[in-house]
């Protein structure tokens, strides 16, 4: 049941467990269409609040809804994966695969209509610019490519919210800038969140950026939001500095 | 569309494609090995039968745990996991393109068999019940190795399973069992064995095999997505397996002694009919052979190898003139590639009927001896060393005593031999010798 | 010793022993069940699980890592191989003690045998898949005359080539194993 169509993301009290370990701790978070970049420390809690975010894991209490659907719902829950994209930190693959093989399986997954599956998977291929290497195995690519190819089955299917982990993670800066042309194209139509360590990916492609520190957002905000709290930090630039003063500030 | 499509890509990329080959090389030595021409529907139904259980069930098995294993070992199970698609559908999708290769390969064999053997034999007919029961068997061991491997995620999983398998189909088919209360009960354990065929249990046999596949596939299915109807599936397939293998023990028949009779397991009176021998087809004139009519092709190279065994016992007493070697089946074996086997004569040569046993078979170790020599020389199996027992003469099993007296008989020069059988051949047909008695 | 300890975890020489427990019952269970069955089937198809049990054990979990240390790792893979194989063969004869039957040589030359050709054609296949050539050989074994040199995992009594055929796979096998580097293993279906 749509409850709130403009939010591609509520979560409200959002809390994450793994045993006894508190991962995410009552996170709020809004989220409308652009492209949303999330920042925080090593084992703040990104990767898993994108895999809920991702339907992988189930919240273990708080309310979510993404694309106005109840992920808990099992119906729900596949209506939200239909128009999800999803590319994780640590992509695994089939290594006797083919480019095209690879995309076209995730596409088929996704219950693309079948007519629809080949020039979309085309298409995925050529915008993260691989089309030279639709045949080619994905034992025989590096790790960029690889991760170029992980980033074509996010897309294949036109996402309405796509989820990204550290998706620039092995590109060189060429490509990186291309990649975020990208994240701006997709985020005219859609919701895009990335999550990453790279300040610059941030600041040249997000329009509204969080902090998460400890299981907790600390801050929300755009990047010049976060800039403004430069002074008193630690970095190279201004975003940096503002990131480390935030942190500092809530760790206090 | 979308599942015909996804059936297309995991069968391309598909460990159990392998198999394909793998299969065809083994049924290939196996015909090399084991057959000769012109098959027979009985040989060809055998092999089939044979060549199921010991490679392509515990193969399939294997491959099934190694596949499910594979979204794992690659590291896109939390990709998958976004997907809308169902993953009971996945599951299918990947366990079926896996067994569908086992299928295809037992499949190109059997029909290969069938085209070889039609235009020659001259019995019987291509049996399909076992061809069904040996394709739920693969699908069973299939299902089943990718349900062990889904449910254990280790590294041991598969080759347990196929080694498990392997050992399993191994020694139900060998399985026996024998009461001494007034009846026999026969091997209805290895019926349950892919290899083992009775026209009787036939049907019981493939339907519990493909009970076993929908119980695998029902546990499955509930280990992925817990509801009623996959719980109902569950439920039927049980039932279905349980059945099978409670009709199979019934229907398997077993000798009723106290009664003279041959009863199924409820101890209803099995019909006469079903097992009077059919008429035998002879010829020969010096060796007159009779056999069933299934090895007509082969009369003619049979008779040429009775007369080849005969050969060093003509005119000695008790061998008539014209022999007659009355064999409802003989064993279609070589030495250097040609010669057949008579060996179910070789009894009725070196004994009087009243001295033969329990099961018509010598049980008189000087007997015995003599019919190592005659077997050895002809190529055939003398069941030398094949037993625990160190020797069961009942069941065809020399001891090794019987069978050094009789390859030392076979060492001597051959005016030897025949000085000897002249003094010696009526007491033994008669059973009065022991291996003392021999050279 | 703890290098030692946290090298044998890596190899999964825990649940490999109880594997190997687990082929040591089971072999117990059908020489004791089924005591009429022809020997050469029982020293062909026994010592099988033990066999592959140790052949998916020398896979390597860490890759090119592992490979720059210092320490001597073949030796380490040839002892821990070898130990694995004396248990295994240590076992399988309990298990036919226990049952009564007179088989230790035959089962432990065909266990020795086939380890070998598993450790050998994991360096083909990968470790992982070290099953498949001894099952392979088994199943086309069990169709083979009993005198042929080729059949000799079935061949009972024990003579110099069957023993023979046995001893050096496992050898050749070990041997392999021991010197094996991550570059050396294929990718894996």
């Amino acid at each position: 049941m749509v409850t709130n169509a403009t939010l591609s993301v509520d979560a409200r009290g959002l809390t994450q467990r793994l045993g006894r370990t508190t991962i995410l701790n009552g996170v709020d978070l809004q989220i409308s269409g652009g492209v949303f970049g999330l920042l925080g420390p090593n084992g703040a809690g990104k990767t898993t609040l994108l895999r809920t975010f991702a339907t992988v894991l189930s919240p273990a209490s708080g309310d979510l809804r993404l694309l106005g659907y109840d992920p808990r719902r099992g119906a729900e829950r596949t209506a939200i994966r239909r128009r999800l994209g999803y590319l994780p930190q640590h992509l695994g693959y089939y290594p006797g695969f083919t480019v095209f093989e690879f995309v076209e399986y995730f596409a088929l997954l996704k219950e693309m209509p079948s007519a629809a599956v080949r020039p979309a998977v085309a298409r995925a291929i050529e915008r993260v610019g691989l089309a030279d290497r639709a045949k080619s195995k994905l034992k025989t690519l590096s790790g960029g490519m690889l991760r170029r190819v992980g980033i074509a089955q996010a897309i294949v299917n036109d996402p309405d919210l796509l989820l990204l982990d550290e998706p620039t993670a092995g590109l060189d800066p060429e490509q990186r800038v291309l990649f975020r042309a990208l994240l701006r194209e997709i985020g005219q139509t859609g919701t895009v969140i990335i999550s990453t360590h790279l300040i610059e990916d941030v600041a040249a492609a997000c329009n509204r950026v969080a902090l998460l520190d400890g299981g907790r957002i600390v801050f929300r905000g755009t990047p010049d939001d976060l800039s403004s709290f430069a002074e008193g930090g630690v970095g190279d630039s201004a975003l940096e500095r503002g990131y480390t003063r935030v942190l500092a500030g809530a760790r206090g | 569309m979308t599942t015909l499509r996804l059936f297309a890509i995991e069968a391309r990329h598909n460990a159990a494609l392998l198999l394909v080959p793998v299969i065809l090389v083994f049924a290939w030595y196996m015909l090399d090995s084991q057959l000769w021409e012109p098959y027979l529907w009985s040989s060809t139904n055998e092999l089939l039968r044979k060549s199921v259980a010991p490679l392509a069930a515990p193969a399939i098995a294997g491959a099934g745990a190694w596949m499910a294993g594979r979204d794992r070992r690659r590291s896109v199970s939390d990709l998958l996991a976004t997907t809308p698609l169902p993953a009971a559908r996945r599951h299918l999708t990947l366990v079926s393109a896996t067994t569908a290769w086992a299928l295809l390969g037992y499949l190109i064999v059997a029909g290969y068999m069938f085209v070889r053997t039609a235009p020659n034999a001259t019995w019987d007919g291509p049996e399909m019940w076992p061809i069904a029961t040996a394709v739920a068997a693969v699908m069973a061991h299939g299902v089943w190795g990718y349900l062990a491997g889904y449910r254990i995620p280790s590294r041991f999983t598969a080759p347990v399973v196929a080694i498990v398998a392997f050992v399993v189909q191994l020694y139900l088919s060998g399985s026996m069992t024998v009461q001494t209360d007034g009846t026999q009960t026969s091997t209805w354990l290895a019926r349950l064995a892919v290899s083992d065929f009775t026209p009787r249990v036939a049907a019981w046999q493939a339907l519990l095999y493909a009970g076993l596949a929908a119980v695998a596939l029902a546990a499955l299915w509930l280990l992925v997505r817990r509801d009623l109807l996959r719980g109902l599936l569950l439920a039927g397939a049980v039932t279905s397996v349980v059945t099978g293998v409670v009709m199979v023990w019934a229907g398997t028949p077993r000798w009723d002694y106290a009664n003279n009779r041959l009863v199924d397991g409820w101890g209803n009176t099995i019909a006469a009919e079903e097992y009077v021998a059919p008429e035998p087809v002879c010829h020969g004139e010096e060796v007159v052979v009779c056999v069933h009519p299934q090895f007509q092709p082969w009369l003619d190279r049979a008779v040429t190898d009775a007369e080849y065994l005969v050969a060093p016992l003509q005119g000695l007493p008790g061998i008539t003139s014209p022999v007659e070697c009355r064999n409802i089946g003989f064993a279609i074996g070589r030495d250097d590639g040609s010669r057949v086997v008579v060996d179910g004569c070789v009894d009725q040569l070196v004994a009087d009927e009243p001295t033969l046993g329990q099961y018509g078979r010598i049980e008189n170790n000087a007997q015995q001896a003599i019919r190592v020599w005659l077997l050895t020389r002809i190529g055939g199996h003398t069941m030398c060393g094949m037993s625990f027992d160190h020797g069961d003469p009942a069941m065809g099993f020399p001891s090794a005593a019987t069978c050094e007296a009789g390859e030392r008989f076979a060492r001597l020069p051959e005016s030897e031999q025949r000085a000897w059988l002249e003094a010696h051949f009526g007491d033994l047909r008669a059973g009065t010798l022991t291996l003392a008695d021999l050279p | 010793m703890r290098l030692a300890v946290l090298f044998l975890r890596s190899r999964l020489v825990g649940p490999a022993l109880v594997w190997l427990g687990v082929a040591a019952l089971l072999a117990w269970f059908c020489l004791v069940r089924y005591d009429d069955l022809p020997v050469d089937l029982a020293a062909l198809a026994l010592p099988l699980l033990p066999a592959v049990v140790i052949g998916v054990t020398a896979r390597s979990p860490f890759g090119d890592v592992e490979e720059v240390a210092s320490q001597p790792l073949p030796l380490f893979r040839l002892l821990y191989l070898a130990g694995l194989l004396v248990i295994g063969i240590a076992l399988l004869i309990g298990a036919a003690s226990v049952a009564g039957i007179d088989l230790r040589l035959a089962l432990v030359r065909t266990l020795v045998g086939c380890t070998g050709l598993a450790l050998l054609s994991g360096r083909i296949l990968g470790h992982r898949l070290a099953w498949i050539a001894p099952l392979a050989y088994a199943a086309a074994t069990l169709y083979l005359d009993a005198a042929s040199r080729w059949a000799w995992p079935k061949q009972v009594p024990v003579e110099g080539w069957s023993l023979f055929c046995g001893l050096a796979l496992g050898a050749l096998g070990l041997l392999a194993a021991a010197q094996a580097t991550p570059r050396d293993e294929p990718d894996e279906l």
